[in-house]
C-alpha cells in the first residue's frame, strides 16, 4: 500500500514544530533547513515548510500556553507532513485535516504511547539512523571503557586510592546486543572495528549486513554466560518494561560489562545496583534513565563500578539535525512519489 | 651442557603486580612456542624483594649474583649496576621488560659490549586500546560527566562527533605512532611533534617543537607521549598549557615528568582546559593527599594503560626470543636503547 496518492502540481505543506527552549542539539532552525535543502534541491520543487516555533517544548509535561496552543492549531490545520517530538494529541485528530505524515525527531517514541490517537491514513516515522556515527563511537568508547575497568577506576578515583589494576585487551571479546535495529547495528559495527565479535539478539531478522547472525530472545539466557559485553539497544515497549533483571545479570561472567543506550525502563536498576555491588559483573555505563533527570536522590549516583553519562551518548550535536532532516528529505520524496516511507511505526507494536 | 645453551635469566621483583613477573609457565608456554630452538635455550628466573637494591636480601643477591655468572642475556627491571662486567662476565645484552629506562640513568655502568633493548612495542596491542579510548573519552567529555557524577549533577553536555578533529601527538615514536594510528582510524586530522622523526604514516604533518605554540593554537586534543629526558622533563609547563584553547583535551601517557601536574590541576579548576586523562604521575603511586584526585574534569587512571594482564609477559618474552633469532642470524638487535638519549 502506497502511503497516499501522488498530488501532482500541488506543493506539500511541512511544518517544523520546534521551540524556543530546545537544546541545541534538537534545534530545527531556518539555517539547518536551508542547509537540508541544499542537499536535497528537487524538494523544494514539492514542499514548502514553514516553522512554528512555541515558547516551550511540549514534552512530558504539557507547557504551551495559549499563544503556543494558538499557533500550532492553526498551523496543523494547514499541514500535510508534521515534524516534531510531542505536541497535543487530540488537535491532531480534530484539526490535522490534511495530515498525511508526522515524523518524531527520536528513536523511541514511547512517549506517544499508546498510539490511538493516530487517525488512520496518517504515517508516523522515527528517526532511527540519524543516531548511527555518534552511536558508532559512543559504543566503542563503552566497550573499551567496561574491558579497561574505567568505571571502577573512576569509583577508585572518587575514594583517593591508587588501584592499579591490570587487565587484557577487548579484541577477541565478545559483545551481545539485544536489540538488532539501527542503534543495535551501529553498536555490531563498533564491535567488529575493534575486533569484537558482535552477537544480535532480536524478534525480527534486521537485513543488514553488519550481522552473522540474530538470534530470537527466547536464547537470550544461552548466550548471556559466553558475553563480555551485553548492550542494551531495544525499544520500549510493555513488554520490554525491565526486560533485562536479576535472572539476566545472574548468568553473567563476572568479568563482563553492561551498557543501556536505548531508555531507561528496559533495565532493572535495583538488579544492577545488586550486581554492581557485589561484584557479580565489573562494571556498567548507562546513557538512559527512567526518570530522566537522574533525580538527586537516585542510588544509582553513588553505586560502585557505574559510569554515568546523562543522555548524551548518541546525539550529535553538530549533525543530528542535519541527519534528521536528511531523513526528513528523503521521506518527502517518497511521499510526493507515492512510495513506502522509511522509519514507519508499526502503531500495533509501538516501535 | 649448558655452556652450549644460551642462557637468559630472567629476574623478577616480588612487589611487581604479576603482570610483570615472568613464570615457569611463560617459559614452558614461549618453548611451545618456539619448539626449533628450545633446546638451545636455558631460562632461569630470579626473585628479588623490590626494585630497589637497596632493600635486596642477602639471600636475594646470592640467588642473583650466581645465576649472573653464566647468563648471556638478562631480562628484567631493576639490578645491581656496580661491577656489572664482573658479576656477569658472558652478558651480551640486558632486555629491561619496562619502554623507559630512565630508572637506570646516567649509563656509565654498562660495560663495554653490553647492549640495553628496551620494551618498547610490546605494549602496543593494549596501550592502542588504551589510546582510542582516551580519544573517545575526551571527545565524549567524560571526565566532565564523571565530575558531575562524583557531585550527583545531572548535565547534559553534548558533543559532535570525533572525526575531523585535530590531534597533537607531543612525541611520534612507538607509543605516540600508535596514537596517532588510533586517531587517523577515528578520523582525525593528526599533528606530530619530534625531533628526530620527520614521516609518519598517520600523521598528516610532523613538525618540530619550536612550531609548538602554532600547532596546539587549533588543536582539539593533545596527547603527550614522549620519553622523559632532560629536554622533555617539565615540558608542558602553565605556559605551554596555556596555548591550548579553552575547549581542548589532554591526555597523558608516557611519563608524568613531562608535564607540570600543578599547572594542570590549576587549569582545569579554572576552566581554561576542558578536560584531561592521566596514566602517569610524578611521583607514582599518585599521594593520597595530592589535589589531583579532586580536580575536576579530570580522569586518574593509575598507569595501567599500556600493559596487558594475560599478555604483557608472553609479548615480552617473544621479543627477547626475537632478538635471540636475530642475534644467532647476524642481524642487528630489536629495540637497542641510545645511551646518549636515554631510550
Amino acid at each position: 500500500m502506497p502511503d497516499l496518492p501522488a498530488k501532482r502540481g500541488k506543493k506539500l505543506n511541512v511544518m517544523i514544530l520546534t521551540a524556543k527552549d530546545s537544546l541545541k542539539v534538537f534545534r530545527m532552525t531556518e539555517e539547518r533547513l536551508e542547509a537540508a535543502l541544499e542537499r536535497y534541491p528537487q524538494v523544494r520543487e514539492i514542499a514548502e515548510f514553514f516553522i512554528v516555533r512555541t515558547t516551550t517544548s511540549y514534552e512530558n509535561d504539557p507547557s504551551w500556553n495559549d499563544a503556543d496552543r494558538e499557533i500550532f492549531a492553526r498551523g496543523i490545520e494547514d499541514a500535510d507532513a508534521l515534524i516534531g517530538y510531542m505536541f497535543p494529541f487530540e488537535m491532531i485528530a480534530a484539526r490535522g485535516r490534511r495530515l498525511k505524515w508526522i515524523h518524531i525527531i527520536g528513536a523511541g517514541v514511547e512517549h506517544l504511547h499508546p498510539l490511538d490517537w493516530l487517525p488512520e491514513g496518517v504515517a508516523l516515522t522515527n528517526n532511527r539512523g540519524a543516531h548511527a556515527p555518534k552511536t558508532y563511537e559512543y559504543a566503542m568508547m563503552a566497550m573499551l571503557m567496561l574491558g579497561n575497568h574505567m568505571p571502577r577506576l573512576a569509583t577508585a578515583q572518587r575514594e583517593r586510592r591508587w588501584d592499579a589494576h591490570f587487565v587484557s585487551i577487548v579484541k577477541g571479546g565478545t559483545a551481545l546486543i539485544i536489540g538488532a535495529g539501527k542503534q543495535g547495528s551501529a553498536v555490531a559495527k563498533a564491535a567488529r572495528a575493534l575486533g569484537v565479535t558482535p552477537v544480535g539478539v532480536d524478534p525480527l531478522a534486521w537485513a543488514d549486513g553488519v550481522w552473522d547472525d540474530i538470534v530470537r530472545p527466547e536464547r537470550l539466557r544461552e548466550l548471556l554466560p559466553a558475553a563480555d559485553y551485553v548492550f542494551l539497544t531495544l525499544p520500549a515497549t510493555a513488554e520490554t518494561t525491565k526486560f533485562f533483571g536479576r535472572a539476566e545479570f545472574g548468568l553473567m561472567k563476572e568479568s563482563a560489562g553492561l551498557v543501556n543506550i536505548s531508555r531507561g525502563r528496559v533495565l532493572d536498576t535495583d538488579a544492577l545496583i545488586e550486581a554492581l555491588d557485589s561484584g557479580k559483573i565489573s562494571g556498567a555505563v548507562l546513557d538512559v534513565f527512567d526518570p530522566e533527570p537522574l533525580p538527586p536522590d537516585s542510588p544509582l549516583w553513588t553505586a560502585p563500578n557505574l559510569t554515568i553519562t546523562p543522555h548524551m551518548g548518541c546525539d550529535d550535536e553538530e549533525n543530528y539535525i542535519h541527519r534528521t532532516f536528511d531523513i526528513v528529505m528523503d521521506n518527502l520524496l517518497r511521499l510526493n512519489d507515492g512510495v513506502e516511507l522509511q522509519n514507519k511505526i508499526d502503531p500495533a507494536k509501538g516501535y | 651442557m649448558n655452556e652450549e645453551k644460551i642462557h637468559i635469566h630472567i629476574e623478577n621483583s616480588r612487589i611487581s603486580h604479576p603482570v610483570f613477573v615472568g613464570t615457569e609457565e611463560h617459559v614452558k608456554a614461549l618453548f611451545e612456542r618456539n619448539p626449533d630452538i628450545a633446546g638451545k635455550l636455558r631460562v632461569t628466573i630470579g626473585s628479588s624483594a623490590y626494585d630497589e637494591i637497596d632493600r635486596w636480601t642477602k639471600s636475594d643477591f646470592e640467588e642473583y649474583y650466581h645465576c649472573m655468572e653464566t647468563a648471556d642475556v638478562l631480562v628484567g627491571y631493576s639490578f645491581p649496576t656496580a661491577d656489572v662486567a664482573k658479576y656477569a662476565p658472558a652478558l651480551r645484552w640486558i632486555h629491561f621488560i619496562s619502554s623507559g629506562v630512565e630508572h637506570m640513568a646516567p649509563f656509565g655502568w654498562v660495560p663495554e659490549g653490553v647492549t640495553l633493548v628496551n620494551n618498547r612495542g610490546v605494549h602496543l596491542p593494549k596501550s592502542g586500546e588504551s589510546f582510542a579510548m582516551f580519544l573517545g573519552m575526551l571527545n565524549a567529555q567524560i571526565p566532565r560527566l564523571v565530575t558531575a557524577q562524583r557531585e550527583g549533577r545531572w548535565d547534559r553536555a553534548f558533543t559532535s562527533v570525533i572525526a575531523g578533529k585535530k590531534l597533537v601527538v607531543f612525541g611520534v615514536g612507538n607509543q605516540g605512532g600508535e596514537v596517532a594510528k588510533q586517531a587517523k582510524r577515528m578520523g582525525l586530522r593528526v599533528v606530530g611533534i619530534d625531533p628526530y622523526v620527520t614521516e609518519h604514516q598517520c600523521c598528516d604533518e610532523i613538525h618540530t617543537a619550536d612550531r609548538m605554540k602554532e600547532d596546539l593554537r587549533d588543536a582539539d586534543f593533545l596527547a603527550i607521549a614522549a620519553p622523559v629526558t632532560e629536554e622533555t622533563k617539565g615540558i608542558f609547563s602553565e605556559e605551554v598549557l596555556s596555548w591550548l584553547p579553552g575547549h581542548a583535551g589532554l591526555m597523558n601517557i608516557s611519563r608524568g615528568a613531562l608535564l607540570d601536574q600543578n599547572a594542570l590541576d590549576r587549569k582545569l579548576r579554572a576552566g581554561e582546559l576542558s578536560c584531561a586523562v592521566l596514566d602517569v604521575f610524578d611521583p607514582e603511586p599518585l599521594p593520597p593527599d595530592s589535589p589531583l584526585w579532586t580536580t575536576p574534569n579530570l580522569i586518574i587512571t593509575p598507569h595501567v594503560s599500556s600493559d596487558d594482564l594475560v599478555n604483557y609477559m608472553p609479548l615480552t618474552l617473544d621479543l627477547t626470543i626475537e632478538n635471540i633469532r636475530n642475534e644467532m642470524a647476524g642481524r642487528p638487535l630489536k629495540n637497542v636503547v641510545d645511551i646518549a638519549r636515554a631510550f
